[in-house]
């Protein structure tokens, strides 16, 4: 086994990986360029808001981000504006940054990612929506969420495979996310996205156990950047593929295309199980 | 292949309100030679009229598919290719390399699909032929 592909497999197994003296400063030099950021972008978004005008801060927050975590997005393609709902696969937390910088858009996550310590809250800024998994009665609010987003922030994104990978398989993607296609609101178009790490990526896909501080932690003491590609692909209009089951399979063959298409080789099974949602919300108190 | 179908003509001919916007998109499809994706056409269309977004050209592309005047071609490289609907029948070669297409019609060839599909027990009412293919003169 080389170093680079043990190192790998530590990190997927959970054992958090090795950081030296110079690690830790590009760990605190890149935090600081954040606090930095959200210093000053966070009072903006305020005030604009305040004033009602259409806010970009956020976008650019994350762009930033996504820079100082190391990556160099390059866009291809060319992503619609308003009225989409983009549907991504999924291999680490920079996808968030990388596709919002590019375009602004709001995200679907799990219920739980509201409640984490500082990213909740700016998960809330960005105008996320939160959706529960046991809350079978709430799937009409859910939806109303979901319409409302879409008319609010122009786009949402859904990152269907429920988890992240290494870049190097394409899971089954999960449907009830895709609900408020059913029928689709007015004008909506899907654009399907593939984020490309490249060769960088299986040692930035967060997999296995890896506990989500140690793939920050393992990502921001990396030194220099890498390149990432986010590919917007070809968009279709929901009404051609009618039924969540037919536009999850539509993008997802047009993911997998592409994908394959960048790697130059068949797609490998998965080898990691792990759970959608790795951050536990703390145990409220019962009133 | 000496043609140029007026999108904008037909447009009126099948009673679709054209707007400027349409006009403009309807004018670059035309004018194309090159059976574009909605990209490019994209990119055409924006040079003349700034205010036209993506999603105007595909509404506008989808729109114009579906009154039977824009031809859609799946040519394998994952974009649609549009080009106006040709009154007379041609075939397509795509250099896979490069993407460019070629136009072509064989007379032996058409008969030999209707003689085939004669053979087959059916009357040939449409086909769409695509040869993919490698310049010869291209270095390896």
């Amino acid at each position: 086994m080389t170093p680079a592909a043990q190192a790998r497999a530590d990190a997927a197994a959970g054992k958090p990986a090795p950081i030296d003296a110079l690690g830790w400063a590009r760990i605190g030099l890149r935090a600081s360029g954040l606090i930095f950021g959200l210093l000053l972008t966070v009072p903006l978004h305020y005030l604009w808001t305040l004033l009602r005008i259409g806010s970009p801060w956020p976008k650019i927050f994350l762009g930033w981000a996504a820079r100082l975590a190391g990556a160099r997005v390059e866009r291809v393609g060319v992503p619609l504006k308003r009225d989409v709902f983009y549907i991504s696969n999924h291999l680490s937390w920079i996808d968030i940054l990388a596709i919002a910088g590019q375009s602004g858009t709001a995200f679907v996550a799990k219920e739980e990612i509201r409640a984490a310590p500082v990213v909740g809250w700016l998960s809330t800024l960005n105008r996320t929506v939160y959706v529960k998994r046991e809350n079978r009665l709430g799937v009409a609010e859910q939806i109303n969420q979901l319409r409302d987003a879409l008319a609010d922030n122009w786009s949402v994104t859904v990152f269907p495979e429920g988890t992240t990978t290494d870049g190097q398989s394409l899971l089954p993607f999960k449907t009830p996310m895709l609900r408020v296609l059913e029928p689709p609101p007015p004008g909506v178009m899907v654009q399907p996205v593939l984020l490309d790490y490249g060769a960088m990526a299986e040692e930035i896909g967060w997999i296995g156990e890896e506990a989500g501080i140690d793939n920050a932690k393992r990502i921001l003491s990396r030194p220099g950047s890498f390149r990432m590609r986010v590919e917007f692909l070809e968009p279709f209009f929901p009404q051609d593929f009618p039924g969540r089951k037919a536009i999850a399979a539509e993008s997802r063959r047009r993911i997998e295309e592409a994908l394959i298409k960048s790697l130059g080789k068949p797609l490998r099974p998965f080898a990691y199980d792990v759970g959608p949602v790795r951050y536990e919300a703390p145990e409220q108190p019962v009133p | 292949m000496a043609r140029k179908i007026d999108l904008e003509a037909l447009c009126n001919e099948r009673g679709l309100r054209i707007t400027d916007q349409r006009r403009v998109i309807a004018r670059v499809l035309s004018d194309a030679e090159d059976h574009p994706d909605v990209e490019k056409v994209y990119a055409r269309a924006s040079a003349i009229d700034p205010g036209i977004s993506i999603a105007t050209v595909y509404r506008t592309v989808r729109l114009f598919e579906e009154a039977g005047i824009l031809d859609r071609h799946d040519f394998g490289d994952g974009r649609s290719r549009y080009e106006p609907a040709p009154e007379s029948h041609h075939d397509h070669l795509i250099d896979v390399e490069t993407g460019k297409v070629i136009e072509f019609v064989d007379p032996e060839l058409e008969q030999l699909q209707k003689a085939i599909a004669e053979r087959l027990g059916f009357r040939l009412v449409d086909h769409r032929m695509e040869l993919y293919g490698v310049a010869l003169d291209r270095k390896a």
